[in-house]
């Protein structure tokens, strides 16, 4: 059976080889129609020979997202090498969860393997966004402004995180966290909800959150977005800004990072 | 957009004083208000619901109704159910007599576990064309999968009593045929299903698998022929792969493993939650996983099947069994170096490989 054929567009096809050209390595995409998620990718490290991007076609045009995760790659390049820095939980945060688990009315009741496995769950789903929201909406807006051929996907994409960022909303989702994790991680989406609503034009996704009491430290985050610099340079300094704000100073570290 | 959020949830500070009595009329009065004036600005059309613990809303920007329902159909065709469901809803609200819409969000709900949510909808596209086959064979499957077999039958039986060469009413009759162990009835409503859908993959299968069970030596041949054409109608899908799998069977028939070695019926709930959470976010997922494993603590009849159980994180009633296999491939999912206390390790590989390359 032949492979199916990926079919890019040239604005897309233009930010692969800006990926390769800035990191020497090549991008190797290619089709897996057992992935449930439209693509990921996977950036070379420690010398592995190439950044594997998957891609399923069945599920759409792949273009948005694929510039979406080439632009984590962007960013970091336009640091200085010396200054590049990937990031890693501590000790400290993931103790931090677990005690939270162990004292969490229902969760308490779960067998210790299960609180250590929810434990490292919510400990790296939590670190994962913070790393990820902030900079990604930098990379929303340099999609949005610079690749209005990508707008419709774009647009789709969001709608469709949106949803699944409502759904942890629903009260059996929110049981299943500790208040202090279950929070940060509502606010961090409140905070995406806001911005795509004031860059994207109004689409109404700030409205749940702001029901459940999160408009405020939501909004909180994005003021933090805008006044600090766009800058690629000031990335690290917007992640810790919003953990300084959300309590987790101290969950994870900036450490040396190889490509 | 449609999003749920708890009574207790609601920031009350939002509502007049004299409306914060959670629950209370004057509360989902001032709720539902508080949402309209919120996407007033936005137009479309917004609805809010309240079940016994939450708010339910669901809102439509400005849109030609054709627009939801391509958007639907689209969710169909990828097989995202969930998604497909949030604008059938928004379609109904607007235009209630949709029969259309009705019909595809009863499927969907359906196939979803939502049997009864599912059955009024059918029912609804019943009530306004009485002789739409489909709605009746599609009420016939809801209704059996609720565990009613009666009504499923009369269900079935009038879509043939008004298209007698329908094949799908035939094929679902024969599958409850099958299951209440009328296999010779079973396997005259399959081969007029077959005649009529010769390259339906479901009814081909069916049919092979009624004569393969048959224990008929004479129909075995017939059944491993059409096992070869269910592979050739579906080579990458899971009912291919069952397929192949019986054609081993048939062809290895006395070196098949004995019941104590693998137990069918939790392979078959190990592929039901695959099946199910296929349609679900990993939270959700990890949601029922955990939910189960605190009912655990409380502990599980496995051997008792008259038991029945409820969950919060989905709709339905489950035996022990199925609750621990539910939980098992949740966990495989979501934790999956989990040791769990229950081995499943064999009925769930048996699942996956029935499942087809989608399963984790």
């Amino acid at each position: 059976m032949e492979a199916p054929v990926i079919e890019l567009r040239p604005e897309t096809q233009d930010i692969l080889r800006r990926v390769e050209e800035l990191t020497g390595v090549p991008v190797d995409v290619a089709a897996d129609s057992t992935q449930s998620t439209l693509a990921s990718m996977t950036p070379a490290r420690g010398g592995a020979p190439a950044h594997l991007i998957r891609v399923n076609p069945s599920l759409g045009e792949p273009d948005y997202l694929i510039t979406y995760q080439c632009g984590f790659i962007l960013r970091q390049y336009a640091i200085p090498a010396d200054e590049r820095r990937d990031f890693a939980g501590t000790a400290q945060g993931r103790d931090e969860v677990g005690r939270l688990v162990r004292r969490s009315g229902q969760l308490a009741q779960l067998p210790d393997t299960a609180k250590q496995q929810l434990t490292q769950q919510l400990f790296d789903g939590l670190l994962t966004q913070l790393r990820s929201y902030p900079i990604g909406m930098r990379i929303d807006s340099w999609i949005h402004e610079t690749f209005p051929n990508l707008a419709n996907l774009q647009r789709d994409a969001i709608a469709h995180q949106q949803q699944e960022n409502q759904s942890v909303l629903r009260p059996e989702i929110r049981s299943f966290a500790p208040k202090p994790v279950y929070d940060a991680n509502v606010t961090m989406n409140a905070a995406y909800a806001i911005f795509c609503d004031r860059v994207f034009g109004k689409m109404g996704y700030s409205i749940p959150f702001r029901s459940a009491g999160f408009e405020k430290p939501g909004r909180a985050l994005v003021e933090i977005l805008q006044s600090t610099p766009d800058d690629p340079t000031s990335d690290r300094s917007l992640v810790d800004s919003w953990a300084e704000n959300l309590g987790l100073s101290g969950w994870y570290q900036w450490i040396p990072l190889q490509f | 957009m449609a999003f749920e959020i708890g009574f207790d949830d609601f920031d009350l500070d939002l509502l007049p004083s004299t409306a914060r009595h959670i629950g209370s009329n004057e509360f989902r009065t001032a709720v539902a208000s508080y949402y309209q004036d919120e996407f007033a600005e936005l137009g479309g059309h917004v609805s809010v619901d309240f079940a016994p613990d939450r708010i339910i809303v669901t809102w439509q920007p400005d849109a030609m109704e054709t627009d939801l329902y391509a958007q639907a159909i689209g969710f169909l065709r990828r097989g995202d159910l969930r998604s497909a469901i949030l604008p059938l809803r928004a379609l109904v609200s607007v235009e209630p007599n949709n029969t259309n819409a009705h019909y595809n969000l009863g499927m969907a709900l359906s196939d979803l576990g939502e049997f009864d949510t599912a059955q009024l909808h059918l029912l609804k596209v019943i009530r306004h064309e009485p002789e739409n086959i489909n709605a009746l064979v599609a009420l016939g499957v809801a209704l059996y999968r609720a565990g009613n077999v009666t009504a499923t039958r009369r269900r079935l039986e009038q879509a043939l009593g008004l298209d007698s060469d329908n094949g799908y009413a035939h094929r679902n009759l024969a599958a409850i045929l099958g299951n209440e162990r009328q296999l010779n009835e079973a396997i005259a409503h399959l081969r007029m299903a077959y005649r009529v859908l010769p390259d339906d993959l479901q009814t081909v299968f069916g049919l092979a698998n009624a004569l393969d069970k048959s224990g008929n030596p004479e129909l075995e041949e017939e059944a491993d022929r059409l096992y070869i054409r269910a592979i050739e109608l579906g080579p990458e899908t899971p009912i291919g792969e069952m397929a192949r799998q019986a054609r081993s069977q048939i062809a290895q028939r006395t070196m098949r493993r004995n019941g104590s070695d693998v137990r069918p019926d939790a392979v078959m709930y190990c592929l039901g939650a695959l099946q199910r959470f296929a349609t679900m976010t990993p939270q959700e997922v990890q949601s029922v996983g955990y939910e189960i494993a605190v009912l655990g603590e409380r502990g599980i009849d496995v051997n008792d099947s008259s038991r029945r159980y409820t969950l919060n994180t989905i709709p339905g009633e489950f035996s022990g069994l199925q609750l621990m296999s539910l939980m098992y491939v949740a966990l495989k999912q979501v934790a999956p170096t989990l040791d769990i206390g229950f081995d499943l390790s064999e009925e769930y590989g048996a699942a996956k490989a029935m499942f087809g390359p989608k399963a984790h």
